[in-house]
C-alpha cells in the first residue's frame, strides 16, 4: 500500500476511534446544557436550547463553593508537602550513609502496599489522632509518595558533582545546597509531582467517603456521588454538577498536556 | 540569569497559559461586579387584559420552585399601571400568576433565575384572561 | 554517590536524618503500622464500639465459608482477566496506529489519554447513564440500529453488570496503556522495519515478527499495570452498581469497605484485607521474578 494510502486509512480509523472515547463526554456536556434525556424525543447531535439554569441549581442546591474549597485546600496541602518532603527525602538518598540500604528497602516495600489495604487501620488512626473530619486528615495519607521521592532522587543524580563540591568550598551549608541549586534545576521533577499528586488528591474518592462525618467538609468527588443518591440519575443538575467536576481537572491537564502525560508514564515505571 | 530576564523567559514560555487565567480570573471579577450591582431582588412585571389594557388591584402571587417543600407564596397588588413589585426575593426559580375577581387568572409561568436576588422583570405580561 | 566524610559529618548526617524524617513518618504510620494493626485485628471480633474479643482464626474460617467472599474474589480475579487483555489489545493497535508519522498525532494522543485523568466518580455517573435501560445512549443506538428489540438492562443483569463496569473501566484506562506501549513502541528503531520491507515483509508480518516480540516487556508492564488496577479499583464500583445486582460486581475491596464501615465488623474485614494484601504481594513478587526485576512498584491511588 502506498504511503499516502495507509496515512488516510489511519486517519480513519483514529478518528473513528477518538469519536468514540469522546462521545460520553460530549454527551454528558450536552445534557448538562439543555437537560434532554431520550425519554421523550430522539435526541439531537447538537444542544437545542441550552442554557446554564442546570449549573445555577447546582451551584444553590448544595454548598457547591464549600466542596470546592474543600477540595483546593487538601489538594494544596498534599502538592506543597509532597514537593517539600519528597525533595528532602531525594536528596538526602543521595549521600552514603549508614542504614541506607534499609531505608531504600524499606521505601520500596511501603510501594507495595496499596492504599485500599490500608484504609481500617488508617481510619482508626486518623481517628486517635483526632483528625477525623479535618482538612488536614483528608490530606495526611498522601501527604508524601514514594515514586516521587525516587522521581526527585534520579533527578538530583543527574546533577554534576562539581556544582555540589565547588558549593561546598564556597562553604555553603549542604541543606542549603538543596534549596538553592537542586531544586531551581529539577523542574520537569517538580512538574512530574505536581501533576501526579494533584490528580490523587483531587480524585480521590474513598478516602474522604470514610473520613468525613459532616456534609460540609465533603471534597468534590464526595459530593457529586452523594448528589447522585439524592436525585434521580436522569437529571441535568446531576450532569451539570459532574461537568463542573471534571472540568478543573481537565482544564489542567489541556493546558500541560507533555507534562502531564510524561508525569503520570513516570507514576507506572520505577525510578 | 537576572530576575527580569528569567521572568521574560518565563513569560515568553507559558504565554498561552498566562493568558488563559489572566481571562478567567478577569471573567470571574466582571461576573462578581455584575452580580453585587444587581442582586436587590427586585422582581417586577406588569399585569394586562387580553386588550392590552392594565389591570390595577390584581392579586400576583410568587410562589418558589423548590423540590420538596411548599413554601407560602408571596402576594402584591398591582398599581393603576399594572406594574407590581416584589422586594427582597430570595428564590432560584419561582412561579409567578395574576388574578382579578371577576376578571381573570393569568397563565401561571415559571422562571429561573441566574443567581440570587437578581433584579428580574417579567419579559412578558401576564395576561388576565376570563373563567378560572 | 556522595560521601559523607570530613569535618561537617555529623551535621550532615543529622541533615540527612532530618530529611528522611517527614516521609518515613507517613510510610510508617500510614503503610506499615496498618500492615501489622489489620494482622492482628484480624484475629479478633470488634464492632467499632465494644470491647475487642480475640478469636483466633474464627475471622478465616468463616471467610473461607462465606460465598460472598469467593465471590468478590472471583469477581476480582475477573475483573483483572477479562479487562486487562482486551484494554492491552486496543492499546496495541491504537499506538500502532498513532505511531504513525502523521499530522495530527499529538491531538489524537490528547484526545485518547483524556478520559484517564477525569475523577473516577464522574465516569462511573457518566457511564450508568449511558447504560440506562430507559434513556440511555447505547440502548437507543443498539436500537435504532436494530440489533436488540427490547432495552438491554446492563447494569442490572446479573450476567451483564460486571462485563459491563470493566468496560467503564476499559474506557479510562485505555489512554494509558496507549502511552505505555508508545513508549515501548519508539524503543524499536526505524531500520528493523525498513530492512524488512526491503525483504519483502508486508505491515501486518512486520507488525507479528518485529513489533509484538519487540514490545513484550513493556506489554507485560500493562498487565502489572492492570492486575493491581482491578484489585484497588473502588470509585467506579461503589457508585456505578454498589456490588449490585446482588454480588455480581462485588469485589473484594467494595467488600471489605462494607464489612468494615457499614457492618462494622472490623475484625472480618481486617482479615479480607490480610487476604488480599498478601495475594497482591504473592503476584507482585512473582512477575518480578519472570520481569527480572523491571516492573517494581506501582501507582495504587486510581
Amino acid at each position: 500500500m502506498s504511503r499516502r494510502r495507509t496515512h488516510i486509512l489511519t486517519h480513519i480509523l483514529l478518528i473513528l476511534i477518538c469519536f468514540l472515547i469522546i462521545v460520553p463526554i460530549y454527551w454528558v456536556i450536552k445534557t448538562s446544557l439543555t437537560g434532554e434525556n431520550l425519554f421523550n424525543y430522539p435526541p439531537s447531535l447538537i444542544p437545542r436550547d441550552p442554557h446554564i439554569y442546570f449549573f445555577v441549581d447546582v451551584y444553590y442546591w448544595i454548598p457547591f463553593l464549600r466542596f470546592f474549597m474543600n477540595s483546593v485546600i487538601v489538594s494544596a496541602i498534599v502538592v506543597v508537602s509532597n514537593i517539600v518532603f519528597n525533595a528532602m527525602a531525594g536528596f538526602a538518598l543521595g549521600y552514603n550513609f549508614p542504614g541506607k540500604k534499609f531505608i531504600i528497602l524499606t521505601y520500596l516495600s511501603c510501594m507495595m502496599v496499596p492504599f485500599q489495604t490500608t484504609i481500617i487501620p488508617a481510619f482508626l488512626l486518623t481517628k486517635y489522632l483526632g483528625l477525623l473530619n479535618t482538612h488536614l486528615g483528608l490530606a495526611l495519607p498522601l501527604v508524601s509518595t514514594i515514586i516521587n521521592i525516587f522521581v526527585f532522587k534520579t533527578n538530583f543524580d543527574a546533577v554534576p558533582s562539581s556544582l555540589h563540591d565547588a558549593a561546598r568550598i564556597d562553604g555553603m551549608a549542604d541543606w542549603k545546597m538543596l534549596f538553592r541549586i537542586y531544586l531551581p534545576l529539577a523542574r520537569p521533577a517538580i512538574a512530574t509531582n505536581i501533576i501526579l499528586t494533584f490528580v490523587w488528591s483531587w480524585n480521590n474518592f474513598i478516602w474522604p467517603l470514610i473520613i468525613t462525618q459532616d456534609t460540609i467538609m465533603r471534597t468534590l468527588p464526595l459530593g457529586l456521588a452523594r448528589f447522585l443518591s439524592y436525585f434521580e440519575d436522569t437529571s441535568g443538575q446531576l450532569y451539570a454538577f459532574v461537568i463542573m467536576v471534571i472540568t478543573p481537572i481537565i482544564v489542567v491537564f489541556l493546558m500541560n498536556q507533555r507534562s502531564f502525560i510524561s508525569g503520570m508514564m513516570s507514576g507506572a515505571v520505577k525510578g | 540569569m537576572s530576575l527580569a530576564g528569567r521572568l521574560s523567559e518565563f513569560g515568553r514560555a507559558n504565554l498561552g497559559r498566562i493568558v488563559f487565567i489572566v481571562a478567567v480570573v478577569l471573567a470571574l471579577l466582571i461576573w462578581n461586579i455584575h452580580v453585587r450591582l444587581n442582586d436587590d431582588g427586585f422582581v417586577t412585571g406588569v399585569v394586562l387584559t387580553p386588550e392590552g389594557d392594565p389591570v390595577q388591584g390584581a392579586t400576583v402571587q410568587l410562589r418558589e420552585q423548590t423540590l420538596n417543600l411548599l413554601k407560602e407564596p408571596r402576594t402584591e397588588q398591582t398599581d393603576e399601571q399594572g406594574r407590581f413589585v416584589f422586594t427582597d426575593i430570595e428564590m432560584i426559580e419561582f412561579v409567578i400568576s395574576a388574578k382579578l375577581e371577576g376578571v381573570g387568572t393569568s397563565e401561571r409561568p415559571r422562571y429561573h433565575l441566574y443567581f440570587m436576588r437578581q433584579n428580574f422583570e417579567l419579559p412578558e405580561p401576564l395576561v388576565l384572561k376570563a373563567g378560572s | 554517590m556522595r560521601r559523607v566524610t570530613g569535618q561537617r559529618r555529623g551535621r550532615i548526617l543529622l541533615m540527612i536524618y532530618l530529611f528522611l524524617f517527614p516521609s518515613l513518618a507517613i510510610f510508617l504510620l500510614y503503610r506499615i503500622t496498618p500492615i501489622i494493626w489489620n494482622f492482628l485485628l484480624s484475629f479478633q471480633e470488634w464492632q467499632f464500639i465494644g470491647p475487642n474479643i480475640w478469636i483466633g482464626l474464627e475471622n478465616y474460617a468463616e471467610m473461607i465459608r462465606d460465598p460472598v467472599f469467593w465471590q468478590s474474589f472471583k469477581n476480582t480475579l475477573f475483573y483483572f482477566f477479562g479487562g486487562t487483555p482486551i484494554a492491552i489489545a486496543l492499546a496495541v493497535l491504537i499506538a500502532v496506529l498513532v505511531n504513525n508519522p502523521i499530522r495530527g498525532r499529538n491531538a489524537y494522543r490528547v484526545m485518547i489519554f483524556l478520559p484517564y485523568p477525569i475523577t473516577p466518580v464522574a465516569v462511573a455517573i457518566i457511564w450508568q447513564w449511558l447504560y440506562n435501560e430507559k434513556v440511555g445512549l447505547i440502548n437507543y443506538v443498539l436500537r435504532t440500529l436494530r440489533l436488540v428489540s427490547d432495552p438491554v438492562p446492563f447494569l442490572q443483569s446479573f450476567k451483564l453488570a460486571l462485563p459491563s463496569v470493566i468496560m467503564t473501566t476499559v474506557w479510562q484506562v485505555l489512554g494509558y496503556f496507549v502511552i505505555i506501549v508508545l513508549t515501548g513502541l519508539q524503543t524499536i528503531p526505524d531500520d528493523l522495519y525498513e530492512s524488512a520491507e526491503l525483504d519483502g515483509a508486508n505491515r501486518f508480518t512486520q507488525f507479528f515478527r518485529i513489533t509484538l516480540p519487540l514490545i513484550r516487556s513493556t506489554i507485560f508492564l500493562c498487565f502489572i499495570v492492570g492486575i493491581i488496577n482491578s484489585f484497588t479499583v473502588f470509585d467506579i464500583i461503589y457508585v456505578m452498581t454498589d456490588g449490585g445486582p446482588g454480588h455480581a460486581t462485588e469485589i473484594l475491596v467494595t467488600n471489605i469497605y462494607k464489612n468494615a464501615f457499614t457492618f462494622n465488623r472490623m475484625g472480618y474485614a481486617a482479615a479480607m484485607t490480610v487476604f488480599m494484601f498478601l495475594f497482591l504481594m504473592l503476584v507482585t513478587w512473582y512477575s518480578n521474578r519472570i520481569s527480572g526485576g523491571e516492573a517494581g512498584g506501582v501507582n495504587y491511588y486510581e
